[in-house]
């Protein structure tokens, strides 16, 4: 680490409150102290009268000055005769606002076309940036922590857009790895706020958001086809949801010639169906919370590999890989 | 009242702050570029600690320090189509910039004496209230550290001085706006590791000038490492 970098790591490592390490090059200890002479000078308060009077002060100017809000001012009065330079003038001025005008309807149809984008769309990913810049240059964590939140419901808004709009699978996966990554960002963000009422605030703002990304998933869970259904299930896990899991499955050759089929995890709930290969199979005969047992016919499961799995009456679902070895249990 | 609020949760307006609102920075940029009142005031008040407290330390007379931060501000209203950026840190070194002319032309106008008169506890050079007590903390009650403050303040001034425009913005990002080395390497279009150089030297020319680093110039009292 050169001595920039290093005097940087301190700096930074202060901001935070961390454990100082002792320094030993003049240098940087002098550098250090000016740095927190500087930050001294957060000290000084603004005097209220001032920044009142200011603000007052901009208020009225600001109402005196045009408000721009997209449309082209008319241009009325007499017309001057022609050749003139004002007309001249204005003309120039003219084709000068209609270029603008061109330029501006541009970019705000661009801005709402990539406002409006959703996971797999091919300017997805200008949202993404533009989000991450919102992200970047939050200075105060309060703000950063407000923004992620904010993120995590945008994206939940997508997600749903994108099952309701019935897009394909990679589109859906998408938006549920972006609500996954924000979920998760939003945790770390507030947790590391300093304990008081700011952090008190946005962990409210946070259960909100995640109580309603609880809903949104759950509600999702019976538009969705099996493999995205087991994806929602993981993050409603990661939630704190009871979802269930498979950890463990055994298929074992019956004398009547039938399989005997016993899976076990956890949070398998009362009515729960076996589900092969994505599709309801079998006959379920015991089920508790942590085995479920089925019968189904040796011409129902072909040879070799296949997927099992439990599906809730709620919609939740888990899946283990069969590898096809019958009598023996398999792990995965 | 800040109505658009992300833009208020620090400083000044953090008591101001209504309800957490979903507005991002670069839509409060976009709206005031339309010369939306609300949304011009909402970055006032973002940026008027840290304007404040600047030009406060560069001038050191609260005095000169209200008229030439209300410059800023109303040049900001009236320039803000020439703000190019929609990134804080952008905004601020754009600000900050604005501050500098303002504090240039104000030095100009001065002698170097006339400059460093802090009015004494208690009288008021301009009439209004609001001139004299710079300091969040009661220091009006302890003489000797009112005094020492306004010598500390007076040294990070003359300090401040010595650095390039740049360093100012670098540091002043830093440690008054809490800005990090990647906003400011983005706001001044350059790679981290530059801005980390920059910000090196300028806290070692700010040691020099404050006399805290070793063999330098000028001996501060008390100074703490």
């Amino acid at each position: 680490m050169n001595p920039e970098e290093y005097l940087d790591h301190l700096l930074e490592s202060r901001a935070r409150g961390e454990a100082q390490l002792s320094v030993t090059d003049d240098g940087i200890k002098a550098s250090l102290a000016s740095a927190e002479i500087l930050t001294r000078l957060q000290e000084i308060a603004v005097p209220p009268e001032f920044a009142s009077r200011v603000e007052n002060t901009m208020r009225s100017r600001i109402r005196a000055l045009p408000q721009h809000n997209g449309k082209i001012a008319s241009l009325g009065g007499p017309r001057t005769p022609a050749r003139s330079p004002r007309l001249l003038s204005r003309r120039v001025w003219i084709v000068e606002l209609g270029i603008a005008a061109v330029l501006v309807l541009g970019y705000l149809g661009m801005l709402t076309a990539y406002t409006r984008s959703l996971p797999g769309d091919a300017i997805y990913g200008l949202k993404q940036a533009e989000q991450q810049v919102a992200r970047t240059f939050a200075s105060d964590p309060q703000y950063r922590a407000s923004v992620q939140i904010d993120q995590l419901r945008t994206s939940l808004v997508d997600l749903s857009t994108v099952v309701n709009d019935g897009r394909r699978d990679d589109a859906i996966k998408l938006a549920l790895l972006v609500v996954s990554a924000k979920t998760s960002d939003s945790l770390k963000a507030v947790a590391g706020l300093p304990a008081g009422t700011g952090r008190e605030a946005a962990q409210q703002d946070l259960d909100d958001a995640l109580a309603q990304e609880d809903q949104t998933l759950r509600h999702l869970l019976n538009q969705v086809d099996w493999p995205m259904r087991l994806a929602f299930t993981q993050q409603l896990g990661v939630l704190g949801d009871p979802v269930p899991t498979v950890t463990h499955v055994i298929v074992s050759i019956q004398g009547n010639g039938t399989l005997l089929i016993t899976l076990t995890g956890t949070h398998f709930a009362p009515h729960a169906e076996l589900i092969i290969d994505g599709r309801p199979g079998g006959t379920v005969s015991q089920i508790t919370p942590q085995q479920l047992v089925a019968f189904i016919s040796r011409a129902a499961l072909s040879p070799g590999p296949h997927k099992l799995g439990v599906r809730n009456p709620d919609g939740t679902a888990a899946e283990i890989v069969f590898s096809g070895h019958l009598n023996g249990p398999y792990d995965e | 009242m800040c109505i658009i609020s992300i833009v208020c949760t620090g400083g000044y307006a953090t008591n101001k702050q209504e309800s957490a609102s979903t507005t991002t920075f670069a839509q409060v940029i976009r709206q005031a570029r339309l010369h939306d009142e609300e949304a011009l005031v909402a970055l006032y008040q973002r940026a008027l600690p840290v304007i404040y407290r600047y030009v406060l330390a560069r001038l050191g007379r609260p005095d000169l320090v209200e008229d030439v931060v209300s410059e800023v501000f109303l040049a900001m209203m009236e320039s803000i189509d020439d703000l190019r950026t929609e990134q804080e840190a952008g905004f601020y070194a754009w600000l900050i910039h604005i501050a500098q002319g303002k504090i240039s032309r104000t030095l100009r106008h001065l002698t170097r004496s006339e400059r460093r008169h802090l009015p004494l506890p208690g009288t008021h050079t301009t009439g209004t209230s609001s001139t004299m007590e710079p300091m969040a903390t009661d220091l009006g009650s302890n003489p000797v550290a009112l005094h020492e403050w306004r010598e500390t303040l007076e040294e990070v001034g003359l300090a401040l001085e010595s650095l390039s425009a740049e360093q100012q913005v670098i540091v002043i990002g830093r440690f008054l706006a809490g800005l990090t080395i990647e906003d400011l390497a983005q706001a001044l279009g350059k790679q981290p590791g530059a801005v980390r150089v920059l910000q090196f030297r300028a806290l070692r020319a700010l040691a020099e000038q404050l006399g805290l680093a070793r063999g330098s110039r000028r001996k501060r009292k008390g100074a703490r490492v």
